[in-house]
This record gives C-alpha cells, structure tokens and sequence, in this order.
C-alpha cells in the first residue's frame, strides 16, 4: 500500500470517528487522536522521507487538503453538537417578557395636532408661513378690518407690551403680513401662538395656538372653500365626516362661517360632547373682506379669496380627549407619553 | 339676547316651534345657544348675537328675520296717540351742542302719570327677556328697548331745572351719581344730558340718581334719541359702566326709529300710567335716518359664491328683508336699505345676504380652485428634522408657558406685559432653559430626565424674536453634545465639522461645567450643568445639564445633498490606540495632531480612563480607526506599521505622552 492509499484509508476513518462522535468529549478524543499534536497525521507527515522525491510536492499537497477537509469537518460537527449542548444548558427562554429597546421620546400633543393639519393643508398645496407673535394695532386689528373704538374689539382684548406692541390675539396678522409681502396667487397656511387675556381654567389659557389659513386668486369661491373644508375634516376626523357651515361674523370676512363637523364620538347620533346636537364647532371661516384687499394694495375687483381659523388647543382636546387645557403646558411625562 | 318666542309670534304668526324657530335663526346666522322653557308656557331663546348685527338685539328685528326665512308678514302694532296738552315747546327746551355726537334728539312730555306696578302682560314680558319688574315706566322703557332696539330714558320733568336739556360735553371737575349708584367723575371727553345747569344723565349710557323716575314723580319727560357709537363705547370704557343701552349705541341703532319708538312708548306710558300728553315733539334732527342704496352684480355674486341663484329666489331674499328694489338689469340688482340694516352697506354684504338665507347648504362645494406649488422654508423643514430627531433619541417635546416670573430674568430686561393675568408671571421669557427645569421640577420623580423644546424666546428690544432650540438631560451635558450633533446630522449641514465646543462661562452654568458652542467662531448657544443658585430656585433634586442654541442660526446653515459615495472593494484593518496624555490634553488637539499626520478611515473616540496604571495629572485615552487600501486587501504588517508611525508621531508631539 502506497503512502498515499495509507492517507486516503486513515481519511475515511477519522471521517468516520468525527462523524459518529456522540458528544463534545468524545469528539475532542477523536480530534486529539487524528489532528492532535502528536496525532496520526502528524504520524503520517513524518513519513513524508519514504515519498519518491518528485511526488513529494504531491503528497505534501494531499496532506495539507486531509488537514483542511478533517478540521472542516470536525469544525461543522463540534458546532452542532455545541449547540445541542448550549441549548441543554442555557435556561428557558421566555418569550413573553418585554423586549428589548432603547427608548423614543415623543413629540408634543399640541405640535402633533398641528403637524397634521398643517400636513393635510400642505398636500393640497398650502406652504407654511409665520409671523411675529409681538404686534402692532395695525396688524392685528386695523389691516383685519377692525377699527379702534369697534364693538368687534370686545372680543378681541389684547395683551399689550411695556415697550409698545401688542401679542397678536390671532393668527390672522399673519395673512396680512403675507398680503403685504407677495403679490397673488396666495396660499398659505399660518401656524402659532396667541395671546388673549382669558383667566386660566380647564378650557381656557391665556397663551394658545390657531392655524389660519389663506388662499387668494382669481378664482376663489365660496363653493372652493366648502370643498376644501369638507376635504380637511375627512382627513382629519374620518372618511365618515360631515361638516356644516352656519352664517357668522367675522370683520375681515364676508360672507363668513362657523363650521361644525359631524360629532366624532357619536357620528352625529348626538351624545355628551356634542351636547346632543350631533355637530360640533371647530373653525371659523370666511371670503376675505374686500376692505382687507384694499388695506394690502390688492385689487378687490380681480382677487377674490378665502381664510379660515382652527383652535389647536381645541381640536387636540376633542380629538385626544383632553380635559384641561394647562396639561399641555404643565408636560408631565405620565401625560406627554400617552400620545 | 333673551328672545321670548311668544313674543316673536305675536309680531310674525312663523308657524314655527320653538325648536324649530330656533334651528332657523341658528341657520341664519342669528345663534341660538340655549332654550328655556319657562313658567307660563313661553320659551326663551338665548341668542348670540355678532356684532355686525344689532338690529337683531330687539324682538322687531328678530321677527322680521323669522319673517324673511318663513316668508311671513311682520305685523307692527299700531301707534295711537293723543296729544292733549299744550305745545311741548311752551314748557321743555332742548338744545344739541354736540349734533355730531349726538345727530338726533326727541323729546315728548307726560303730565300726570302714577308711578306702580306693572300690569301683569308687561311684567311677562320683562320676566320672558330676563330682566326684573321695577315700576310701570321703567318697564315701558325696557319693553321698547326689548321691541324695537331704542334706549329710552325718563327723566322727573320737575326735578330739570328750568324744564332745559342741554345735550352737550361734560365740564371736568363735573359729577354724577350714575342710577345704579356709581359715583362719575366727568369731563370734556364725555358727552352729557344737563338740565339748566347740572348734567343730569350719561348720554347713551346711564341716567343719574337726580332726576331719576320714584313713586313721586309725576310729570315725565322722555328721551329718545341716537347717540353716536364710538362717543358711546369710549365714554363707557372709560367709566366702567356698561349698561344695555350703551351696548345697543355702541353697535348702532335704527336712527330712523328714533321717533317712532317715542311715540309707542308714550302710547303704553299713558295706558300703565295714566296721564296726558304734551302736544308735539321736539325733535332735533327729525330727516334724520336716510336709506342707503346698494348694487349688486349678480356676476359678481357668482363670482364670490362660485354657484348662480336664480334672480328670483335672490329678489325673494331681498325683498324678504324688506329692502326696496330700486332697478333690476341683466347684469345687476339695484336696492334700497331701510335705515334697521345699517350693516348692508356694501355690495359684499348683499352677497352674503343672498349666501345666507338661500342656504349655506345650498352653495355648490365644486372646486376650481387651480394646483399650487407648496414650499417648505428651511425653518420649517429644519424644525420638522430636529424634532423628529430628538424624539427619536429618546428626548420628549415641551410647549411651555412664554410668560415666566420676573426673577427668572435679569432684572428690567425682559419685554414686560402691561396687563398680565397671571400677576406671577409678569414678564416674556428671553430664554427657554428656567421653563425646562420647571418641568423637570414637575417630573421630579423620573431619573433620566430628557426634554426639549423648540419656541420663540423674546428680547429686550421689543420687535425681536427668535427661535431658539432648549434641550434638558438629567444625565449630563455630554449627552446634550451628542443630542445636538444629531440635530445637525438630521439636518445634514455641511459646516457640520465647523462645529466647536470650548468651556466658557455663562450665567446659567457652573464655571468649570459650562461650555460655548460656535460655529465658523459664530456663537450658536451654550451649555452646561446649572448652577445651585438655579437648582435652589427651581427646586430640583441634583443638578441636571441644558443646552439652549440659536435654532434660526442653525436652521439657516446650508444643508448637503445626499450624494452616494462607492463601498470600499477590499476589508480594512481596525487598530486601537490607548494614548496616555497630560490632562490639559483635549481630544480636539489629538484629532488635529491625527489629522496632521494623515487622517485615518473613521476615527472614533472610544473612551478615557484615570487611575490605576496611571499617574495624577495623566489620562488615558482611546481611540480607533481604519485603514485600508483601495486597490487590495491591507496586510497586518502594513497596518502595524502605519500604526506604528502615527503612535510616534503622536508622542513625539506631545510632551510627557506615550502608548498604554
């Protein structure tokens, strides 16, 4: 028998051994035995001197391919029976406990109530736009058609500063602002803070947000706003939503409109929110008053237009279920993390 | 407004129910908040009534708007009077001083009445509306008020010295002891009712305790007339006395029902309260109350309304609200307006008359309106990024209060609110740090504390303000340096490597614990851990670190483009060095020194380490890196030596170094 035949015979059998060793100690004895230091290849390696000297190359190659196969080999088969025995000796694994995470914060209800809609108005292409919180008369009343001495003022009570201005009692200066700045086409909608002077209680804060929002062109109606209305609450409050808009006043609007949807806990069936009317209050709107037109310097003949108000304070309490407005501001993290 | 539903149908036989009628007027724009049902069978309907329409704040003009929907008659009862007395001129003398205050002024005068109780349908009336019976010709007033929208007021004719009423401005050091027992200190700003000498009443606003209407009085002069509003609504604010009748002036009255509404109210004094009637009246504007003529397109309607009415049913509207119909073309619609609608003015408003009584509900919701591109601003999207952002690692958004305590703020710097309602927090916050540990005060309990909040912060200078981005972490300010690359991150600003951070003190933070962050040598903000003075005041349990930077500045930066770069074709080598340095020694010198030398694949700070194996004043820091050759796989005697090199030059740069 040839040294190589000698190799090929002693490869099938530690082939064998690795293969029908049952445990991890007995594999370890078969690889001490063939692979060890002083194992049978080792054995066989030291025979290399009875190898004709031109197969030598070719047996030490043979060799070399017996260790690779045999350590593979014994590789693959110390994997699986190692994983038997971790699987043996590691405890139940209990798939039920919590997993593992790191953590996320969250964003704010208010901001969240705002994204959304501003989301929504964005898709049918409104931009977002902003303006100063520290106003003047002019802004906030005169340029809205509310002139002093007006009994729409009422309403309107102002926080005024010591060094001049005003905080903005509306988001509506921003329409102004804009007006003054672009020419038409308008469309915007404009997100922030308000100010009235209000005593603080579970509905009501001095410091609270509106969106408004203003389109202005050629050919804006009053059946555009209703559509676009209409639109907003079913991607706000459901696909099942109504809305219904009934004649009011606002200066800088005519005709104007207070909008209602239909209840978004009873569906209008009417329940305790709605008070039993099925409908609840959530914007005011309007076609923009030819005299806010004159006061930017757009034509009144030429543009027509549309602009609407939404409580975010409002709307998230509705939607969310909150009770008392100075939660948002307070942000307890019991409250800030169930939304 | 209390609205007697019985009382609307006597005036407009509606048909309708109380509900009914009141989901009618809601439709209408005329709001019906709340209904009670009340003693004797009627029902009160409490409506908000805007301040564009104070013709609706009597049952008249309610009425004629129940008319105007239904399509019914308003019946006005009729007005009988006798005149048997003498010509009231011989006894009473008027004189307007201030016609343009006051542009019309009626007197009529009754001689013997007898002051008593009211008859049992004028107090149900007074009852139905919610006011309190008090004597026959006070009720009177109040029922005319309460039918046709006219401020009445009966003044004891012989209490007037010398039978005179001097319409005219208040003297200043001039007093008045208002009916309702307010003490009025009166001046030329004002315009008053005076007898001969005295003023004896408020015009449009109250009468006074002198000439006042009591069980003695027998003789009555009474008073219908129109003050001017804004004269009204200033006079009012500036005594604190508001009354209905200077609500009703404010919003303006029917200036040609001046007159009429004096002859009713003689017609029911004399049927209460017995007594004769002076012949005449004196009446100092008596053309007053032209009708306004208005034009409406109709394509203009259309145009606002984006849907065409038939002209019939626009006629029927008009003529439902008792306009006039001066001309009819084919492009438009010519009306007069009774001297009650003085709101209808304008073109616009008989659009929207038209919009109201045919229906809100009836306008087409069709949209025209054409596509419009939408812009995103940097701020906008830049705050939409970092918000994500840091909600992401783990921080939780705040909206807090902008009014803050004045000892929160450098004294006398803070813009100042003139009226605050919350006399604690008086002033507008210039920083948004002190309102962050108030809510970390609020969640005292939670151990890793991470909140922030973007929001305007408001300076000295009183046009300025500016968003600023606050960030708190319990855990240190560390944390706040990696929150704060993340933001950049997100925002992909380019300069992002411009970014430094160096200790510097501020006057929120600890010295030794507070740092500046610049960018390009701008400075963008601070951080640090806050003072004890700061965790004395907010009442916190251990210090806990901010950071607050100039979130416009930051949202400004120019952004990088995503742009691909190709995965490298052959592995790296990751070595690691442990580099002990002298504690002066920052990890932005060393990463300048690395730089000098040729800046590795991926640097990354790994940690630093004091104490045993090292002396005082050493520290150890580690750090790893890449290397790698493009064009094939490195070996690790390559990267040895390259390692190697980089450890040599770094000690030899840096006195008393070596490798760990």
């Amino acid at each position: 028998m040839s040294l190589f035949e000698t190799l090929m015979e002693l490869k099938s059998e530690a082939e064998a051994a690795i293969k029908n060793a049952a445990d991890g100690t007995m594999l370890e004895e078969v690889r001490i035995k063939y692979l060890g230091r002083s194992g049978a290849l080792k054995d066989m390696m030291s025979r290399i001197k009875e190898v004709a000297k031109e197969e030598k190359g070719a047996f030490g190659k043979a060799m070399n391919d017996t260790k690779n196969d045999l350590t593979a080999l014994f590789e693959s088969q110390k994997d699986i029976l190692g994983g038997v025995a971790a699987t043996a000796a590691k405890p139940l694994y209990d798939p039920t406990l919590p997993g593992i995470t790191r953590e996320m914060g969250t964003l704010h209800p208010l901001r969240q109530t705002r994204d959304k809609i501003a989301g929504i108005f964005e898709r049918m292409g409104f931009s977002i736009e902003d303006g100063p919180e520290i106003e003047d008369d002019f802004h906030n009343f005169e340029a809205l058609n509310i002139p002093a001495d007006h009994p729409a003022r009422d309403d309107a009570e102002t926080f005024g500063l010591e060094a001049g201005g005003l905080l903005r009692s509306q988001t509506s200066s921003v329409q102004i602002r804009t007006m003054e700045k672009v020419k038409p086409p308008v469309r915007i909608i404009a997100p922030g803070r308000v100010y009235r002077p209000d005593t603080v209680d579970a509905t009501h804060h001095y410091a609270f947000h509106q969106l408004e929002g203003l389109a202005v062109d050629t050919n804006i109606t009053f059946a555009d706003l209703k559509a676009m209305l209409r639109m907003f609450a079913k991607e706000m409050f459901g696909e099942e939503t109504q809305i219904r808009l009934r004649p009011s006043f606002f200066p800088f609007t005519e005709p104007s409109a207070e909008v209602d949807v239909t209840c978004i806990f009873c569906k209008g069936k009417g329940c305790k929110v709605c008070k039993g009317a099925g409908w609840i209050e959530v914007l005011g709107c309007g076609m923009v008053d030819p005299n806010v037109f004159n006061i930017v310097g757009y034509d009144a003949e030429k543009y027509t237009g549309f602009a609407f108000g939404i409580g975010i304070e409002r709307v998230t309490m509705l939607t969310m279920g909150v009770t008392d407005i100075r939660r948002f501001l307070e942000c307890d993290l019991r409250f800030l993390k169930q939304f | 407004m209390n609205v007697s539903y019985k009382w609307i149908n006597e005036l407009v036989d509606s048909g309708l129910s109380a509900e009914k009628m009141a989901e009618s007027l809601t439709a209408a724009g005329c709001a019906i908040e709340e209904m009670h049902k009340l003693p004797n069978g009627d029902t009160q309907l409490v409506a908000e009534i805007t301040s564009n329409r104070p013709d609706w704040l009597c049952h008249y003009g309610v009425a004629r708007e129940v008319a105007a929907i239904t399509g019914k008659q308003v019946k006005f009862p009729e007005i009988n009077i006798t005149e048997k007395g003498e010509d009231i001129h011989k006894s009473a003398k008027v004189t307007v001083h201030d016609p343009d205050l006051c542009p019309r002024y009626t007197a009529r005068l009754i001689r013997g009445v007898t002051i008593k109780e009211s008859p049992a349908w004028l107090k149900e009336k007074i009852e139905a509306v919610g006011l309190r019976p008090i004597n026959n010709v006070v009720d009177v007033t109040n029922y005319i008020l309460y039918e046709m929208n006219q401020p009445l007021h009966s003044f004891d004719f012989d209490l007037l010295k010398g039978g005179e009423i001097n319409v005219r401005r208040g003297i200043k050091g001039e007093e008045l002891l208002a009916l309702d027992g307010t003490k009025c200190e009166l001046d030329s700003s004002m315009l008053v009712i005076a007898d001969g000498k005295d003023p004896m009443a408020i015009a449009g606003v109250m009468g006074g305790a002198e000439s006042e209407v009591t069980e003695k009085t027998v003789n009555i002069l009474l008073e219908s007339a129109y003050f001017e509003s804004t004269q009204v609504r200033r006079t009012s604010r500036k005594l604190k006395l508001i009354s209905d009748s200077s609500y009703r002036f404010e919003r303006g009255i029917d200036l040609g029902a001046v007159e009429r509404a004096s002859a009713r109210a003689c017609q029911l004094i004399m049927e209460v309260a017995g007594g004769e009637l002076d012949a005449g009246i004196i009446d100092s504007a008596p053309d007053a109350g032209e009708e306004c003529e208005v034009e409406m397109r109709y394509n203009r309607c259309n145009q606002i309304l984006g849907c065409e009415f038939a002209r019939e049913d626009i006629k029927k509207v008009f003529l439902g609200l008792g306009l006039e119909i001066l001309g009819d073309s084919a492009e438009s619609i010519k009306v007069s307006v009774p001297t009650f609608r003085g709101d209808l003015t304008r073109e616009i408003d008989l659009i929207e008359e038209v919009a109201r009584l045919i229906g809100y509900d009836k306008i087409s919701d069709k949209i025209t309106m054409l596509l419009q591109r939408s812009h995103e601003s940097v701020m906008v999207s830049g705050e939409r990024l970092a918000r994500q952002a840091l909600a992401n690692i783990g921080y939780h958004e705040c909206v807090t209060d902008p009014f803050v305590p004045q000892k929160w703020q450098e004294e006398g710097k803070a813009p100042k609110i003139v009226n605050p309602i919350d006399s604690g927090r008086p002033v507008m916050r210039m920083s948004i740090i002190p309102s962050l540990l108030e809510v970390n005060k609020v969640n005292r309990g939670v151990a890793e504390l991470q909140l922030f909040e973007i929001n305007r912060i408001y300076t000295e200078n009183v046009r300025t303000e500016r968003y600023s981005l606050c960030m708190l972490d319990k855990r240190g300010v560390e944390y706040l340096h990696g929150a704060l690359n993340e933001v950049f991150k997100a925002l992909r600003v380019e300069k992002f490597s411009g970014l430094t951070i160096k200790l510097e003190d501020n006057d929120k933070c600890n010295p030794g614990e507070a740092i500046g962050i610049y960018l390009d040598g701008e400075k963008l903000g601070l951080a640090g851990m806050v003072t004890p003075e700061l965790v004395k005041r907010h009442d916190l349990n251990g210090s806990t670190a901010v950071l607050e930077v100039d979130f416009e500045k930051i949202v400004s930066l120019p952004r990088s483009d995503r742009v691909y770069h190709e995965l490298p074709r052959f592995p790296g080598i990751r070595r690691d060095i442990a580099l002990v340095v002298p504690e002066k020694i920052t990890w932005l010198e060393i990463e300048q020194l690395i730089a000098k030398h040729g800046m590795p694949e991926d640097l990354k700070f790994e940690s630093v380490y004091r104490g045993k194996g090292l002396a005082a004043g050493e520290k150890s820091v580690a750090f790893s890196f890449m290397y790698r050759n493009a064009e094939r796989s490195l070996t690790d005697e390559e990267a040895n030596e390259e390692c190697n090199k980089l450890v040599a030059h770094l000690t030899a740069e840096i006195s008393d170094s070596r490798l760990r």
